[in-house]
């Protein structure tokens, strides 16, 4: 296998840095985040659960659009989206008490008396993280006014769909969902863009552990970052041109 | 001062010395490999499968997409017990379809190679009465095969010959076109639905 295997690193190298072009061309002129070096900003180390709340919940006040916010934590459903285009957005609330202080919830974002979101944000697995105390969110969430309610635990990995009523939503998928948002805001909004693209290199370095090997590397170093590339290539699909 | 003699070191026991070399010098092209050979496994079943979502949804009744698919995890940690790697699909309350590639063990550490197209429901009953609605239905490959009676799970499956294994994705094609031929013969998973009562 290893013999077989020689070969074809040279193609897999190629079709990377072709991948790789794409997306510097598609995020121009601020280019693929990968790039920076995150990994070394004290704000956004790993540790810092309330830092990448914070900016996450400032990226999500910038976008608004329930289409896009929907789309962005993974929430499959039209009759609420539906239902949040006619609403006003409120800017998402952190460290939000409940249950007489006892608890906190990360995130919550709502669309007036339609749409609660509530997002529960983890910078590990959500297998490793402590889940317990989703239920007790999700019955504070039961007593709201809110139509439509939903969920989301935002983890690296997990071995779950869901977590006491929390749908698991990785932050792969979120930053290949931003990477799309930076790219179609890149002209209009440069400045979110630009904000969008930080904050997803921070994950991506920080949480995902991703980097990009260096342009001599030799073909094999490539190809053991394929992880890297799939999620540079499912954020091209789709993205605005 | 007296510097201390070097322990003796002993080389690795029972008689893994050959295996150790060689593992050092291959263990890290060895591992990328592996990982390559799934991702390209993977890919090309996620190609096929999408290649037939149109004619799954139309014959089995589903209202599935693309982002119903998912890559098993079965493939991502491999268990010699039951190596498969394959993708699917989640069908809500019936089960899951999944179309890949299956090692059978064929005794003394050799395994022989399938493309198979399966579905494995979540409801015994369900798998029961598919199991009755298929025995009626003449040339139908469906089986039972790579698991038994106790599975819940109906396959369609054509073995590949090693030196055939890179047009794989053919095989792909013809078990799933097989598979849905016969979903096709007892009416989808609508065919399983107990008769309306008569007025």
């Amino acid at each position: 296998m290893v013999e077989g295997m020689r070969s074809w690193t040279e193609v897999r190298k190629n079709a990377y840095q072709a991948l790789l072009q794409e997306s510097e061309a598609r995020l121009a002129p601020f280019g693929e985040p990968l790039r920076v070096d995150f990994g070394t900003h004290g704000w956004l180390s790993d540790e810092r659960e309330e830092s990448f709340t914070a900016w996450l919940g400032w990226i999500i006040d910038q976008i608004r659009e329930p289409d896009l916010i929907f789309r962005l934590l993974g929430i499959e459903d039209d009759a609420a989206v539906s239902a949040a285009r006619g609403a006003v957005f409120r800017p998402p609330d952190r460290e939000v008490p409940i249950l007489d202080n006892t608890r906190r919830l990360d995130l919550v974002i709502r669309y007036e008396g339609v749409v609660l979101i509530v997002v529960e944000v983890k910078v590990t697995g959500a297998d490793s993280a402590q889940t317990a105390k989703q239920a007790e969110y999700f019955g504070w969430m039961t007593g709201q006014p809110e139509q439509f309610k939903r969920a989301v635990l935002l983890a690296t990995d997990a071995s779950e769909e869901e977590y006491d009523k929390f749908r698991f939503v990785s932050w792969g998928h979120v930053c290949a969902e931003l990477r799309r948002l930076a790219s179609r805001y890149r002209l209009t909004r440069p400045i979110v863009a630009a904000m969008i693209l930080a904050f997803v290199s921070a994950v991506e370095r920080n949480l995902l552990q991703m980097s990009l090997p260096k342009s001599d590397a030799p073909a094999i170093s490539w190809m053991a970052q394929s992880a890297v590339f799939e999620h540079i290539e499912k954020s091209l699909k789709g993205a605005q041109q | 001062v007296t510097k201390a003699s070097s322990p003796t070191v002993a080389p690795t026991s029972g008689g893994s010395g050959k295996f150790i070399e060689e593992g050092a010098a291959s263990y890290v092209q060895a591992t990328i490999a592996i990982k390559e050979f799934a991702r390209i496994v993977h890919e090309e079943c996620e190609k096929v499968a999408l290649d037939f979502l149109d004619d799954i949804n139309r014959v089995m009744g589903t209202r599935l997409s693309e982002d119903d698919l998912d890559q098993c995890r079965k493939g991502k940690l491999l268990d010699p017990r039951d190596p498969w790697l394959c993708v699917y699909f989640s069908i809500k309350d019936i089960g899951w379809i999944y179309l890949g590639l299956y090692w059978q063990s064929v005794g003394e550490g050799g395994y022989k190679l399938h493309g198979a197209a399966m579905i494995w429901f979540r409801d015994k009953k369900l798998f029961e009465c598919a199991r009755e609605k298929f025995k009626g239905v003449e040339d139908s490959r469906i089986e039972l095969f790579p698991y038994g009676e106790e599975d819940d799970c109906l396959t369609v499956s054509e073995s590949i010959p090693i030196e055939q294994a890179a047009s794989f994705p053919h095989t792909l094609h013809s078990v799933l076109s097989g598979f849905l031929e016969a979903w096709e013969s007892i009416g989808g998973l609508d065919g399983l639905k107990p008769p309306a009562p008569s007025p």
